[in-house]
C-alpha cells in the first residue's frame, strides 16, 4: 500500500495511505506534485502542512477514514442538487464527532477542512458554526462562543444604535 | 543571581501571553497557536474571537458561490455587537463586499413611506451615529413625486454612503440629469454608483454636461435602457450621457458597465487609464458591431474580467476580429463572459495563451443542423489556450437550436473537453462569480 507522511506546523508525522490522502484535493495535488518532481516513484511523500496542528490534523484524518467510501464531491459541488447536502450527508457518526468539540476546535476544523479541500467536513462544521450564530442573540453567541464584551464607554450603545434601523426592517 | 534568558520559551507563560496579545494580525494568531502545545494552550482562550475573522468569509462564500443565497445582513449587525474583534472583522467584509451579497430590504428605498420613516429614525440618533450599516442605499421605486425626499435622505447622510443605486432597470424609474447632478454633490465618498438617468430638459444641446467631482469612484454602472419600450431610444442623448460621466470620471474607474455607444466616443481608450473590468450591455435596438470590436482590438487597457453581450442581446459571431480582440486582453484576463454565435469558421488557433484565465461563460448560438465532425477537436484547444481555466459555464440558447447540436455542446463539456476543468456548471448562469 502507498504511503504518505502528513506533518503538522508542531511537528507531528502520520503515515497514512495515499488512496485516503488524495480524499484532501489540497493532499492529492500534493502527492502528484511530489511524483512529478521525483525521479523514484516508489519514494515517499512527505507533506508538511504549516497551519494545522498535530490535534486537529488527526481530527480531520479521523474523518476522512470513517468517510473513505463516500464520493467525492467537487469543491463547489452545488448542494440544491441534494448530493453533498450537509443535511443529507450527515451521520450519526458525524454528530457524534462533532458533540465533544468546542467552538474554537470546530472554528479551526472549518480552516483545516476549507484549507484541504474537504468538502464533506467542511459541510458539517460550517453548518454546526452557523447553527450558534444565525438567528442567535448577541447574548446567545458570546455564551456559545464562551466571549465576553469587551466595548468601552459606550462604544456598544453606540453600535447598537448603528444597527437599529438594519435588525428592525 | 536571576537565570539568563536565551529562547522565547524560557519565558513565563504570562508574559508569552502578553506578547501575543499585542498581535494584532489575525494569520499571526494562528501561526501562535500552530508552533507547539505549550502556545496553543496559552492563547487557547482567545481563539473564538480570533479565527471567527477566518471563518466569517469561508460561511460567507458558502451561502454566496454554492448555496446561491445573499448572506443575511442581520447576522452581520449581531456580530458586530459581540466583541471589538469581530465588529473589526464585520465591518471589514462589509466595506468588502457587494450591495448584492447582502439580503436586507432596510436600505432598498421603493417609496415615500420607508424614507419618511428612516428620516424620522435617522434625525432621532445622536450626532455622528451612521445610520447606514454597510454604507450603501438604493433608490429603485423613487418616483417624481418622492425626489424630495430623496435628496433630503441623500443631503443629511449622503457622506456616509459609499455605494448608491439610482433608478432601476425598470423604465420609469429614472432620475432626471440635473436631480442626479445634485444628489452627486452630496455623496463625496462614493465608491460605486449605479445610475439611470436621462436628459429632461430636451432644450438643453449635445455637449458634454458637468458633474460634481467624485475621487474615489471606482465603479460605474451606466444603465443602458434609457427610454420607455414604446419609444424610439435616443442614442444620441445616451451617447452625451457616456460621454459626461467619462469625462468627469474616468481617470479613476477601474470597473465600467455600459453600452456598445462607449467604444463610438473619441479616444476611449486614453480616457479611461486604470479601467481593469468592462460589461458592454446590449440595449435595445443596438449591439455590438464589427468596429466596436476592432475598438477593443486596440484599446491599451489591462482588462481583467470581459463581458459583451448580455441576455436579450444578439450574439457575436465567432470572427477572426474576435480573436484578435480577445488575444489584445490575453495577458492580463481572468474572467471572460461572451455571447456568441458558433460557426464552422471558430478557429481556437488563432487565439494566444491566456495565462491567467480561470472563468470562462459562455452563451452559445448556432444554427446547426448537424455538429461539425471537427469542430470538437478544434474546441480541445481551448484547454491548450487556456492552461489554467478553472470553471467554464456553457448555455445554450436559441428556439431553434437543433437538439442533437444542444447535446454535443453538452456533451463537449462534460465529457473532458475540458479536462482540467475542477467544476462546471452546465446551463446556468451566476452573476455572483463574474468579479474575481
Amino acid at each position: 500500500m502507498a504511503l504518505v507522511r502528513v506533518i503538522s506546523s508542531d511537528g507531528a508525522a502520520f503515515l497514512v495511505s495515499q488512496r485516503l490522502a488524495k480524499r484532501s484535493g489540497k493532499l492529492k495535488t500534493e502527492i502528484e506534485t511530489f511524483r512529478k518532481s521525483s525521479d523514484n516513484s516508489e519514494a515517499q511523500p512527505e507533506i508538511r502542512i504549516v497551519t494545522i496542528r498535530a490535534e486537529i490534523l488527526r481530527l480531520v484524518l479521523q474523518w476522512l477514514q470513517q468517510h473513505q467510501n463516500d464520493p467525492v464531491l467537487p469543491a463547489n459541488q452545488n448542494e440544491q442538487d441534494g448530493r453533498g447536502d450537509a443535511e443529507m450527508g450527515q451521520s450519526q457518526w458525524d454528530r457524534d464527532f462533532l458533540a465533544p468539540m468546542d467552538l474554537g476546535i470546530v472554528m479551526e476544523l472549518i480552516l483545516a477542512a476549507n484549507h484541504l479541500e474537504v468538502k464533506g467536513l467542511l459541510d458539517i462544521t460550517c453548518k454546526l458554526v452557523e447553527s450558534k450564530i444565525t438567528g442567535r442573540t448577541v447574548d446567545e453567541i458570546r455564551t456559545a462562543f464562551k466571549l465576553k464584551s469587551d466595548f468601552k464607554g459606550n462604544e456598544e450603545e453606540q453600535t447598537r444604535l448603528e444597527n437599529r434601523w438594519c435588525v428592525e426592517n | 543571581m536571576a537565570q539568563s534568558i536565551q529562547n522565547i520559551c524560557d519565558l513565563p507563560p504570562e508574559l508569552l501571553e502578553q506578547i501575543f496579545s499585542w498581535l494584532e494580525d489575525v494569520n499571526d494568531f494562528q501561526s501562535v497557536i500552530n508552533t507547539c502545545p505549550l502556545w496553543h494552550d496559552i492563547m487557547e482562550y482567545r481563539k473564538a474571537e480570533n479565527l471567527f475573522a477566518q471563518v466569517l468569509p469561508i460561511l460567507m462564500e458558502k451561502e454566496i458561490r454554492i448555496h446561491h443565497r445573499p448572506y443575511p445582513l442581520n447576522n452581520f449587525a449581531t456580530f458586530r455587537q459581540v466583541c471589538k474583534k469581530w465588529k473589526q472583522e464585520t465591518d471589514r467584509l462589509l466595506a468588502l463586499y457587494r450591495f448584492e451579497t447582502f439580503d436586507c430590504k432596510a436600505y432598498r428605498f421603493y417609496g415615500a413611506q420607508t424614507m419618511q420613516r428612516f428620516l424620522t429614525h435617522a434625525s432621532a440618533l445622536p450626532e455622528g451615529i451612521n445610520p447606514i450599516l454597510g454604507n450603501w442605499v438604493s433608490f429603485t421605486g423613487v418616483d417624481e413625486r418622492d425626489f424630495g425626499l430623496c435628496m433630503q435622505l441623500i443631503r443629511g447622510y449622503g457622506t456616509y454612503i459609499k455605494s448608491i443605486h439610482l433608478g432601476s432597470h425598470i423604465h420609469v424609474n429614472r432620475f432626471p440629469f440635473h436631480e442626479l447632478q445634485l444628489a452627486l454633490t452630496f455623496l463625496p465618498n462614493l465608491e460605486y454608483l449605479y445610475a439611470n438617468a436621462y436628459v429632461e430638459d430636451w432644450t438643453v444641446g449635445y455637449q458634454v454636461l458637468a458633474l460634481p467631482p467624485l475621487p474615489l469612484l471606482k465603479e460605474l454602472f451606466l444603465l443602458t435602457e434609457i427610454t420607455m419600450p414604446w419609444s424610439t431610444p435616443d442614442y444620441r442623448r445616451h451617447q452625451q450621457l457616456t460621454d459626461s460621466f467619462v469625462t468627469a470620471y474616468g481617470p479613476h474607474l477601474e470597473i465600467l458597465t455600459c453600452s456598445p455607444l462607449l467604444l463610438r466616443l473619441e479616444s476611449i481608450s486614453d480616457r479611461l487609464p486604470n479601467l481593469t473590468s468592462l460589461e458592454i450591455e446590449g440595449m435595445r435596438g443596438m449591439s455590438i458591431t464589427l468596429d466596436d470590436i476592432h475598438t477593443l482590438s486596440r484599446a491599451d487597457w489591462k482588462l481583467q474580467y470581459l463581458e459583451i453581450a448580455s441576455f436579450g442581446a444578439p450574439t457575436i459571431q465567432c470572427s477572426t476580429a474576435l480573436m484578435e480582440m480577445l488575444n489584445n486582453f490575453r495577458a492580463t484576463l481572468v474572467s471572460l463572459y461572451l455571447s456568441i454565435q458558433l460557426e464552422e469558421s471558430l478557429e481556437p488557433s488563432d487565439l494566444n495563451v491566456f495565462p491567467c484565465l480561470k472563468r470562462v461563460s459562455l452563451r452559445v448560438n448556432s444554427t446547426f443542423s448537424v455538429f461539425p465532425e471537427d469542430l470538437r477537436d478544434r474546441l480541445n484547444l481551448f484547454s491548450v489556450v487556456c492552461p489554467n481555466l478553472k470553471i467554464l459555464y456553457i448555455t445554450t440558447v436559441g428556439k431553434n437550436m437543433n437538439e442533437a447540436v444542444r447535446e454535443e455542446l453538452q456533451f463537449a463539456e462534460m465529457e473532458g473537453v475540458f479536462q482540467q476543468l475542477q467544476n462546471f456548471t452546465h446551463g446556468r448562469y451566476h452573476s455572483d462569480v463574474h468579479r474575481m
